[in-house]
């Protein structure tokens, strides 16, 4: 090797300034990655489902639409379609949510069918609702105390101008709300149903 | 269907009524009712609004599984929440509701002490 192939140390020290600056450079005019999915536009079209093991993420290819309700994940039993960003975003008038809790069966049944009656003669033929899932969680306890059946919170998510439809009352000290036979059509047809899967705490009622 | 399953009765269904559910001319359900059937029940409260507040409960027919429109039947009825009750006394009568939709009516024929 020669003197003259090997650089100097004053040649050496240039070499590393101008890597630093070269890396100071990048640094500001790459952006960074997006922190959260409100910032990514894919991700407000896509649909994700919460369930016990992963988060699933149906993606942008399962694109929704407004008044487009029910993506099922088909092998999966307790998912179902979605907190729909893009379903809420061009519904317009807002979207409000309303709580029922549901024994095993009857989740079982509104994944397969949607609302309807029951079909074993022991409810209304139309649907009540509470207007919180700690009240949902509630009449679940009370429920519990009577027939030991564990139970699951059902999350409606409609039309806020749907909501304003519907009958109010008041049983055993909780707001409730009420859903028609005649509207149980439309509310399958609005809804973006969830079915949690966990509980909230609530204290006895 | 689920009759069998509730041949025995909870201790907490402490009335005995005899229940009538309306047609579905009168308003009533276009279907019957199973044994275990839960549903609002007006048994006269009213809420500070005058609007009427309802009481659930669960009813478990006696001697028939199934208890179509129009028909009469004895029922134990299991209140949800028994102490908004303790004012009813035999021969009482209240009624069965689906949210303000009056389906049925009953009358207290027996009062068992609760558990």
């Amino acid at each position: 090797m020669t003197a003259s192939s090997v650089p100097s140390a004053t040649a050496r020290r240039w070499l590393v300034l101008l890597l630093a600056a070269l890396a100071a450079l990048a640094a500001l005019l790459l952006p960074a990655a997006p922190a959260s999915a409100a910032g990514n536009p894919a991700a407000e079209k896509g649909v994700g489902a919460v369930h016990s093991e992963s988060i699933l993420s149906v993606g942008v290819h399962e694109c929704i639409a407004a008044g487009q309700h029910r993506v099922r994940a088909p092998s999966q039993r307790y998912l179902a379609s979605g907190r729909c960003v893009a379903a809420e975003a061009g519904a317009g008038g807002g979207s409000s949510s309303i709580f029922r809790a549901v024994s095993g069966g009857e989740a079982d049944d509104i994944a397969a069918n949607g609302f309807r009656a029951a079909p074993n003669g022991r409810s209304f033929e139309g649907k009540l609702f509470a207007t919180s899932a700690e009240d949902a969680a509630r009449y679940g306890r009370i429920n519990y105390g009577l027939d030991q059946q564990p139970f699951h919170i059902v999350e409606a998510r409609v039309p806020t101008s749907f909501v304003d439809q519907l009958y109010t009352g008041t049983a055993d000290r909780m707001t409730f709300l009420g859903v028609n036979p005649e509207q149980l059509a439309e509310l399958n047809r609005v809804a973006s149903t969830s079915i949690w899967d966990y509980v909230p705490w609530v204290a006895k009622p | 269907m689920g009759g069998e399953a509730m041949t025995v009765l909870p201790l907490a269904a402490f009335i005995e009524a005899d229940v009538r559910l309306l047609t579905p001319e009168q308003g009533g359900r276009r279907s019957g009712i199973w044994s275990g059937y839960r549903c609002n029940c007006w048994i006269g409260h009213v809420g500070e609004d005058g609007e009427r507040t309802y009481n659930d409960a669960t009813f478990y027919l006696l001697g028939v599984d199934e208890l179509p429109p129009g028909a009469s039947a004895h029922a134990r009825v299991q209140p949800h929440n028994p102490d908004e009750w303790s004012g009813l006394d035999v021969g009482a009568r209240f009624e069965l509701c689906e949210g303000p939709r009056v389906i049925g009516d009953a009358v207290i024929v027996k009062l068992f002490p609760a558990p």
